[in-house]
């Protein structure tokens, strides 16, 4: 006699607080997970598509808004790309404002995910508004990080989300050295204040540790300082290749269950 | 009136004590072929010879953009928000735009008292400037090209200095102080004065006298003008903004977020955009875009009674600053049959 | 006027749903970040929040809802329908909402399988993706707050507005007003820089202008038929565009204005709807 087979199945429609739209199908049986799939069902745009044939100006105006919390990354990243492709060098002037830009949206971008999405589930709470009372200290540092990343966007590439003034071969107007110096003086006077919300944020719960082997790319930063730009891919495994050659390096694949693609590294 | 004299060094120095009076506004080049009246620190950076500013000189007192007061929906009350007004120190004026304040005084002032504009107005010194006119400009047809009224100060442009003009007590107040700045006018200066006026005279690219300019719009109404450059015009309200006579403004209530506060703000209209015309029950008097292009050739060449001009000073702003490159003046030539270069 | 609230017992806060088609999520960012976002929660009741908040519900009953992204997918237009169903205000936030956004940059020139093809190849989804529209075509909507993304003043506004229970007034003049008023030179005329300005919907007070970058039109085209796409067309030629350029330019927030087509055709001539 066959024994009858256990099916467990766990979906979750919806994945909230995240930036766009998800759900996950994990489905159990016998106590071995079978199917686990990320459905991003969130729809597609056809970036790839839409710019094909338009002006540079016109499609590097139009790459931020692939997504709007790292709206200043997709910015630089489809300027840097159009430049190469006309051969057209920019001043070091430029290539560091716009790394501050970059590190703005890095500062905004991740205080954003940790104490806006994140926190509250160590904490047990729908959202942050809920542990607003509760939790006023973190959540208000979490906030003034954003702020601050918010605003070097906004003083330098016009506002925080798509920002405009960063055009190809520089800027349109650049802040003044006043603007940048006040910039700096709230850096400075912040730094407390990060490291005491970090410190506050891993000291909730233990972070779980995945066993599950995985893979990471980073790049390595044109200038050797913590940067985030620059032309190699660093692999987690100890390869690396430049950034021109990330078509022969990173497959991209299609899965029918979602509108993202998926990759595979060789 | 009492003339003096005053030469271009001593002007800077005279710009100095004004900049110590009070909030000083002078032309600026803002861009390769854009100027505007500027808060000054540097005196040295004021433009004597610049053509027209981009903005009027009308936004000193009657402010682009004001909040009027506070209100608490649930105290029924409202708190005017004061006008605290420093004096504002306008130099470098030309004519056209001396009267476009008295135009704006006639509406603010005489016709419908208005405390936000007259509270400024009263704490505003006017310094006038020579100019020469460019081909935009038609001031002298609209019978303005000298003004003898509006102004505190006039400065008329000689070779080494200017001859000013001290048209009010206040003018008389700044300059008094400072003898050592200014001398008593020479026959040699009143003859240079004359040679820049005839010199002046000379420039405009049209002559005569547009007083039967209304009436001619008023016979023509189907002229086909309007048919014409109202399809090239962009709706943009440059032409009007611009302008040192308009006065459309509009009024908005913004609540505030508590349910309980809020203020009204108003800000400057114009009449070249759709809800401009927009009424009770959806109606728009204006609905069309050449009903609005039409509009504004008839509000800007009415009579204004109170300067015995028209609205329309001849500036050129309207023409000069119209992205579409409408020729305002060459559209009213068209319409009266002057003659005259464009 | 407009009440929100009829009768009610223990939370009378009104209830708001925020919720997203097809974006890139930054209406709802910008919305989560405004600087009164805690005032603003504590007025109202969001029911209905996912990018914030976990206990939320496709569709919560509200009393307002606003609605990012475009229809883009079929199950954008089926979540629309809910929406639509559950709330009694609905506002579109944002281009993607009010004019179709960027993703229809390419409308007239690539249908759907087109589109489809280009980026995912003959791969076939289980999900079907659908030719990029505002939800204006698919249902009724009762205001429309524009931009890519919105301005803080703005949603604050909007929201206040509806909080005393009176409407807010849209603006229908363009980007140049507030050009004009903020002391810009005008870069079309002195450079002839491609500025969308006249024929955008203001709002912005000509933010990329003042940072000296021409406007690409993000707020979309001035609403109630008054953005004259022709004479800024004939505007753009003069100064040397060419007219695939303008044609483009137009296009990129404008593609699904009722006259865009129509306008361009009169001047450019070439492709009509
Ligand atoms: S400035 Fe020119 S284009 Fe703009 S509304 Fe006036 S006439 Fe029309
Ligand atoms: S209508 Fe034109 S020329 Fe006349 S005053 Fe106004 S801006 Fe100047
Ligand atoms: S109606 Fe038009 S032309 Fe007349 S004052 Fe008002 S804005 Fe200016
Ligand atoms: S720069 Fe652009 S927005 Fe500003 S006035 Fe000129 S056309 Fe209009
Ligand atoms: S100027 Fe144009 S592109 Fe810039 S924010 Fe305003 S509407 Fe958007």
């Amino acid at each position: 006699m066959t024994r009858k087979k256990i099916i467990r199945p766990i979906n979750v429609d919806h994945v909230a607080r995240i930036e766009g739209k998800a759900g996950i199908d994990v489905t159990i049986e016998d106590g071995k997970v079978t199917v686990a799939e990320m459905n991003i069902f969130e729809g597609p745009r056809y970036f790839e598509a839409i710019t094909r044939g338009k002006s540079l100006e016109d499609a590097t105006a139009v790459f931020p808004r692939v997504c709007s919390f790292c709206a200043a990354a997709h910015k630089i990243t489809g300027l840097q790309a159009a430049e190469n492709a006309i051969g057209l060098e920019v001043s070091d002037q430029t290539r560091k404002i716009r790394e501050l830009l970059y590190i703005g949206d890095y500062i905004e971008s991740h205080s954003l995910h940790l104490f806006l999405l994140a926190l509250p589930d160590f904490l047990g709470y729908p959202d942050a508004f809920s542990m607003a009372e509760e939790y006023p200290k973190v959540l208000e540092a979490g906030m003034r990080l954003k702020d601050i990343g918010a605003d070097i966007q906004t003083v330098i590439g016009s506002r925080y989300i798509h920002q405009e003034n960063a055009l190809l071969g520089g800027f349109g107007k650049l802040p003044s050295k006043k603007q940048f110096a006040s910039l700096g003086r709230r850096l400075k006077y912040l730094r407390n204040t990060a490291e005491e919300a970090l410190e506050t944020l891993v000291s909730y719960r233990p972070w779980p540790e995945s066993e599950m082997s995985r893979l990471h790319l980073a790049l390595e930063p044109y200038d050797g300082t913590y940067s985030v730009m620059g032309n190699t891919v660093h692999a987690s495994d100890d390869t690396q290749f430049n950034a021109a050659a990330y078509r022969m390096r990173i497959d991209e694949f299609v899965v029918p269950h979602s509108f993202a693609k998926h990759c595979l590294y060789n | 009136m009492r003339y003096v004299k005053i030469s271009k060094e001593n002007t800077y120095k005279f710009l100095e004590h004004l900049k110590a009076t009070g909030a000083l506004y002078a032309p600026q080049k803002i861009s390769d072929r854009f100027y505007d009246f500027c808060a000054i620190s540097d005196v040295h950076d004021v433009e004597f010879e610049y053509d027209r500013t981009i903005r009027p000189p009308r936004r000193f007192f009657h402010l682009p953009d004001e909040k009027m007061f506070n209100f608490d929906m649930t105290r029924h009350e409202l708190t005017p928000v004061k006008t605290q007004a420093e004096h504002i120190i306008l130099f470098g004026v030309h004519s056209c735009d001396i009267v476009g304040l008295r135009i704006m005084d006639a509406e603010f002032l005489d016709e419908q008292k208005d405390s936000y504009y007259e509270t400024r107005r009263k704490k505003g010194i006017i310094i006038g400037l020579s100019c020469l006119p460019d081909e935009y400009c038609f001031c002298n047809v609209r019978r303005i090209e000298f003004v003898d009224a509006g102004f505190d100060l006039f400065f008329h442009e000689l070779p080494d200095g200017f001859l000013v003009r001290v048209g009010t007590v206040t003018g008389h107040k700044l300059v008094d102080p400072h003898p050592e700045l200014f001398e008593e006018v020479s026959a040699d200066d009143t003859k240079n004065m004359e040679l820049f006026e005839e010199k002046r005279s000379s420039m405009f690219s049209i002559y005569g006298n547009w007083d039967n300019l209304r009436y001619f719009l008023e016979l023509r109404m189907d002229h086909p003008m309007y048919d014409r450059e109202s399809e090239i015009c962009l709706g943009c309200g440059n032409c009007t903004l611009t302008c040192p006579t308009c006065r459309c403004y509009d009024v908005k209530d913004l609540p505030a977020i508590n349910q309980v506060n809020g203020e009204r703000v108003r800000f400057w209209d114009s009449c070249q955009f759709r809800s401009h015309g927009l009424v009770a029950g959806d109606h728009n008097f204006r609905a069309t875009k050449k009903d609005r292009f039409f509009n504004r050739y008839h509000c800007k060449n009415a009579y204004c009674p109170e300067t015995t001009t028209s609205y329309c000073v001849g500036c050129g702003r309207c023409t000069y600053f119209c992205p579409a490159e409408i020729n305002f003046k060459r559209n009213l030539m068209e319409i009266a049959g002057y003659r005259g270069a464009v | 006027m407009m009440t929100i609230i009829e009768e009610c017992t223990g939370d009378c806060r009104p209830r708001v749903g925020v919720y997203a088609l097809t974006s890139c999520y930054g209406c709802q960012l910008k919305l989560a970040t405004v600087q009164k976002i805690i005032d603003i929660s504590n007025m109202v009741s969001f029911e209905s929040f996912y990018m914030l908040s976990s206990a939320s519900k496709m569709a919560a009953d509200v009393d307002v809802a606003f609605v990012e992204g475009s229809v883009s997918t079929e199950r954008d237009l089926e979540e629309l329908m809910e929406i639509r169903k559950h709330s009694r205000i609905l506002v579109a936030l944002g281009a993607c909402s009010v004019n179709g956004g960027v993703q229809s940059w390419a409308e007239g020139e690539m249908d759907h399988d087109a589109l489809h093809k280009c980026v995912y190849g003959d791969s076939k989804l289980t999900m079907q993706g659908l030719q990029a529209t505002p939800i204006s075509k698919h249902v009724d909507v009762d205001y429309y707050l524009p931009g890519c993304p919105p301005e803080e003043d703005e949603i604050m506004y909007f929201i206040s507005a509806f909080l005393i229970g009176t409407f807010p007034e849209p603006k229908d003049y363009p980007v140049c007003a507030e050009c004009r008023l903020a002391g810009n030179p005008c870069i079309l005329i002195e450079r002839g820089e491609p500025c969308l300005g006249p024929v955008i919907v203001a709002g912005c007070k000509a933010r990329c202008i003042g940072f000296d970058v021409p406007c690409v039109g993000c707020r979309g085209p001035v609403p109630h038929e008054t953005a004259w796409f022709d004479s800024l067309a004939q505007t753009f030629l003069r100064k040397g565009m060419t007219e695939k350029q303008i044609r483009q330019r137009m296009k990129i927030f404008g593609s699904h204005d009722p006259n865009i087509e129509r306008m361009l055709h009169s001047i450019l001539g070439g492709e009509t709807e």
